[in-house]
């Protein structure tokens, strides 16, 4: 189930509300959990006990690190038992087919016999959302065991925690120790109902309204070939695709943020317009908020950040960005994206530490969305050569075909055009929604419902609804 | 529990918060409300599906199509396009009321057949591998040389190649098409290439994806001319004119009278038997095969672009299709098997079931089929339901194969294929398949362990009761022979078991058996 749903919005929000009402204060975590666990089973029931499995795993072994008296060693074992066992699912639901395939690849690279992929490998499914509750259910036991975090009350605490519906396929990754209290308790206000519903309608309309347009047109422009991308077509596509990217993944961010607030949860900001920044090491701190500090909590400073010299800086960096590109998806594209982006950040330290002024604001911003639309080419296409074949279309060195004049009528129609622009001025000109919606009027609630009208009856007819987090 | 108030929570105005929540509440549950209530107006409510995942999926399907939405889709659509020129994710405006299908386009400028997706993309669980033309032709052309069959493959341009978004002629072609004809070629498939003859602007309509009557004609007699024209025909034509809503409109807006689409006029020319002045009728036991999807269909099949009573046409057939001209310009009578929707597999199915001795009774296999099919690629292909299917010829024996009449069976449905949302179905009429065992004649002679059955899935895009039938039930069935002529043989065909050994029926009645 998807927020931008008819079943969702309609069918399983209105239920989950009552039920979560009508439940006396002390119960709701656990009416929460149990929502959760249907709005989760509704890909697949199979996949809630997967996800049961992973938090009974991190309970115990956070159980165990946070008994008192316990020996370190103890504490280290429980600890790598916990990582090792959501990596191990991780590993195998995610990058099982993609190691089985690159093994095969470097093995006819070498001239060896490949061996075939197993069979069963093809019939995996992966479990939608298993990279941010594998992280979070992880980082509740690395807390415990820094000191960083005190044990969960008990387990159905722990249970809403890692399954709480509202952040749980699309992020924001929700660390234990910045929610534990709000398990414990919570206010719920008709003010915090009021501002959620308001952040949920406007993360809704987002979705439909901006980031579905702009998909549409990064397909249209990604799944063309035969030298059907001119130039100017293939950058249309690009900017569309980082439009849509950016309100897609931000339209769930504030449809979580939203839903948590009616159940009473604060979370923390995901976005702060990311494309107005100067620079890439910026952008990473406005992009995927969550997800930047998580990494960096838990990758960069435990391989010693900047503490270690300058050189292992860059190593660390470039480690930690590669890992993120992967954890976006088992693909090698999603993993040079990753390696670019790693580049540009060491790039960018070695300029700042070598030049003695910094770049004028505009250049850095310019430069800055160039490199991200052309990395961002790695992260949509399907393949390597796809994504090369789309930088050459870019860069005029492909040449067009006849059949590009068809792709440029399409793109240079002036409803096409009209979205791009309206996107354009929504991301670079109008405030992000939390600065929007950081002071509540009535009429930004009452334009907030009637955007969710509209966007319903939008949704209905457009027949494009894509969920870009099934790989993540 | 009270909290601290925040900057983004209201500090004033508790009625107006109030007011607002109980909107938005409000707003949420009346569809919930008006989906229980449906519900219980049902005679009878039973989930489909054969496990919870896949009723979960009913669910949700049938919450989207709650009626109220349905409302709204058409009036919002038929809004969007008459005021921002917006198409839907199947159907894209162009200038000048030019409406386009979106996998035409996608056949255009996608990655074509010869593309192969690597396995990071999403496919939905459970889907069967993806099969293109370019491995499937030449080996239906081997089967065919081997029963004595010489195979003419004539792929039709799809619209988008040869007119622009605005109904400017012109002609795009590929690169991978030109390279798949060569292919085919060298695999020793006789391909006859339509590019050269639409090339006008009068070629095809503006608010459906197929040819013009007047192209049918041109396209007709090209065929004959290579295949031997004859100028004696008995058949006489005749013309008519009608108006026609067009296949896109109805992609767009389920209530065509809603669209801001006018009829088209068409001058449609019928072939006739010049005795009774009815269409000229397929026929089974002639040596020439012609299989065809809705391009041949069209202006025969009265469910193909028309608009009923409004357009001027019942349901009889009108006789001004590709097969009738043909028939006329070479003179002789053509075995017709047309599916709309299943050009790709769907009629070499149909066909390749049929008797073996009755197959290597043909000569000459003319294949029609809307380059669309073989063009796209993976992902746009699996959007426009392109199906790619090697097929095994029946070994069954003409004589005793063939079932006259009706037969009453009570049969237990063992399984039956799948069918998506019709709302969202390039095709608005399916007939589908089902395999039925333990059986039970009760009138008529059928000796085999299991029965094929096609039912209809939907019409006009509405599921028919026959759609829901269930697994695991028994079912007394009025079934006959699965015909060769009517809406029933011209529907796209869903059909996930092809057993070419059973023979082909069609289910004129059931009733569940309690």
């Amino acid at each position: 189930m998807v927020f931008s749903s008819h079943i969702f919005l309609f069918g399983f929000l209105p239920i989950a509300l009552l039920l979560y009402y009508l439940t006396p204060p002390r119960g709701r975590s656990i009416t929460l959990t149990l929502l959760s666990y249907v709005f989760y089973g509704w890909w697949n029931p199979w996949f809630v006990l997967l996800m049961l499995g992973s938090t009974l795993v991190d309970y115990c072994c956070g159980g165990i690190i946070a008994k008192e008296g316990q020996t370190r060693r103890r504490q280290k074992v429980a600890l790598w038992t916990s990582i090792t066992i959501n990596l191990l699912c991780l590993g195998f639901f995610k990058y099982a087919i993609f190691v089985a395939g690159s093994i095969g690849v470097v093995a006819g690279w070498l001239g060896l016999e490949s061996a075939a992929a197993p069979d069963f490998l093809s019939q995996i499914i992966l479990p939608v959302g298993i990279s941010f509750y594998t992280f979070q259910s992880m980082s509740y036991s690395i807390d415990l065991y820094r000191g960083d975090a005190r044990p969960a009350r008990n387990f159905p605490d722990f249970a809403c925690y890692v399954s709480m519906f509202p952040q749980l396929v699309a992020g924001p990754i929700v660390r234990y120790a910045s929610i534990a209290e709000q398990l414990r308790s919570r206010p719920h206000t008709a003010g915090g109902f009021a501002a959620g519903l308001t952040r949920f309608n406007y993360g809704f309309a987002k979705k439909i309204l901006l980031a579905n347009p702009m998909g549409q047109i990064a397909d249209l422009c990604f799944e063309a070939g035969g030298g059907s991308l001119a130039a100017a077509a293939a950058w249309i596509g690009i900017i569309a695709y980082a439009l849509q990217i950016y309100f897609d993944f931000s339209a769930y961010s504030d449809m979580a943020l939203g839903l948590g607030r009616m159940l009473g949860f604060r979370f923390l900001e995901n976005f702060d317009s990311p494309y107005k920044s100067t620079s890439f090491t910026e952008f990473w701190r406005r992009w995927h908020i969550s997800l930047s500090s998580f990494l960096r909590d838990y990758l960069y400073i435990p391989l010693g950040g900047n503490r270690k010299g300058v050189l292992r800086t860059y190593v660390n960096l470039l480690t930690v960005m590669t890992i993120g590109g992967i954890w976006h998806g088992a693909s090698w594209t999603f993993l040079i994206w990753g390696v670019l982006h790693g580049v540009i950040l060491v790039v960018e330290r070695i300029a700042r530490s070598v030049s003695p002024v910094s770049m004028p604001r505009l250049i850095g911003r310019f430069l800055t969305l160039f490199l991200l639309l052309v990395t961002w080419v790695f992260f949509r296409a399907e393949s390597f050569d796809i994504a090369v074949n789309y930088l050459k279309a870019m860069f005029g060195v492909a040449e067009a075909a006849g059949t590009s004049a068809l792709l440029n009528e399409l793109l240079f129609r002036p409803l096409v055009l009209g979205q791009l622009i309206t996107c354009l001025a929504v991301a670079f000109l109008l405030p992000n929604s939390s600065e929007f919606l950081g002071r509540f009027a009535h009429w930004k609630m009452a334009l907030g419902i009637g955007l969710l009208v509209v966007s319903v009856r939008v949704m209905a007819v457009q027949g494009f609804n894509p969920f870009l987090y099934f790989q993540f | 529990m009270k909290g601290e108030l925040s900057s983004d929570e209201p500090s004033g105005g508790r009625k107006t918060v109030s007011i607002q929540i109980g909107v938005f509440l409000v707003l949420i549950l009346f569809p919930l409300l008006f989906f229980g209530a449906e519900l219980v107006s049902r005679d009878q409510f039973e989930m489909e599906g054969q496990n919870l995942r896949e009723k979960l999926r009913y669910i949700e399907d049938e919450f989207s199509k709650l009626a109220t939405f349905e409302r709204m889709r058409d009036s919002d659509q038929s809004m969007l396009t008459r005021f921002l020129s917006a198409g839907n994710s199947r159907v894209i405006v162009g200038g000048k009321d030019w409406l386009h299908y979106r996998s035409d386009i996608d056949a255009v400028i996608g990655k074509g057949p010869y593309y192969a997706e690597p396995p990071s993309v999403a496919r939905a669980p459970g889907q069967r591998p993806w099969k293109n033309a370019r491995e499937v032709i030449p080996e239906f052309a081997e089967q065919l040389r081997d029963r004595g069959i010489h195979l003419t493959l004539v792929p039709v341009p799809t619209k988008s190649m040869m007119v622009s978004l605005d109904g400017q002629s012109r002609a795009l072609i590929p690169s991978y098409y030109s390279k798949l004809v060569a292919e085919m070629e060298g695999a020793g498939v006789e391909v006859f290439d339509l590019v050269t003859h639409l090339n006008d602007s009068g070629s095809f309509l503006r608010q459906d994806t197929h040819w013009t009557p007047s192209a049918i004609k041109r396209v007709s007699r090209v065929i004959a001319n290579r295949l031997g024209r004859t100028e004696s025909s008995p058949l006489i034509e005749n013309s008519l004119e009608l108006g026609m809503t067009g296949d896109l409109v109805g992609m767009l807006v389920r209530n065509r009278s809603l669209a801001r689409f006018s009829l088209m006029p068409v001058e449609l020319f019928q072939v006739v038997d010049p005795a009774t002045m009815d269409p000229v009728e397929s026929d089974p036991d002639s040596p020439w095969v012609l299989l065809g999807d809705s391009f041949v269909n069209v202006f025969d099949d009265p469910m193909l672009g028309f608009d009923g009573a409004n357009s001027g046409v019942e349901n009889e057939r009108l006789g001004a299709g590709l097969a009738e001209h043909l028939m006329q310009d070479l003179g002789r009578p053509l075995h017709v098997i047309a599916m709309n929707g299943s050009g790709a597999t769907g009629v070499r199915r149909a066909f390749a079931s049929l008797p073996d001795d009755i197959v290597r009774s043909k000569e000459r296999l003319i294949w029609v089929v809307s380059a669309r099919d073989l063009l796209l690629a993976e992902s746009p292909g699996r959007r426009a339901g392109v199906e790619w299917d090697r097929v095994e010829f029946s070994e069954r024996q003409g004589k005793n194969a063939t079932i006259d009449g009706e037969l009453v069976i009570t049969a237990t449905l063992q399984k039956k294929s799948l069918f998506g949302d019709p709302s969202t179905t390039p095709y608005s009429e399916a007939v589908y398949s089902a395999v039925f065992g333990e059986i039970k004649v009760e009138e008529g002679n059928y000796d085999q362990a299991a029965a094929r059955v096609f039912f209809w899935a939907f019409r006009n895009r509405e599921i028919e009761a026959a759609g829901r039938i269930k697994v695991g039930q028994r079912y007394r069935l009025t079934i006959s022979p699965f015909p060769m002529s009517g809406p029933v043989s011209k529907a796209k065909q869903l059909d996930d078991f092809f057993l070419p050994d059973l023979p082909l029926f069609f289910a004129d009645s059931f009733e569940e058996i309690k």
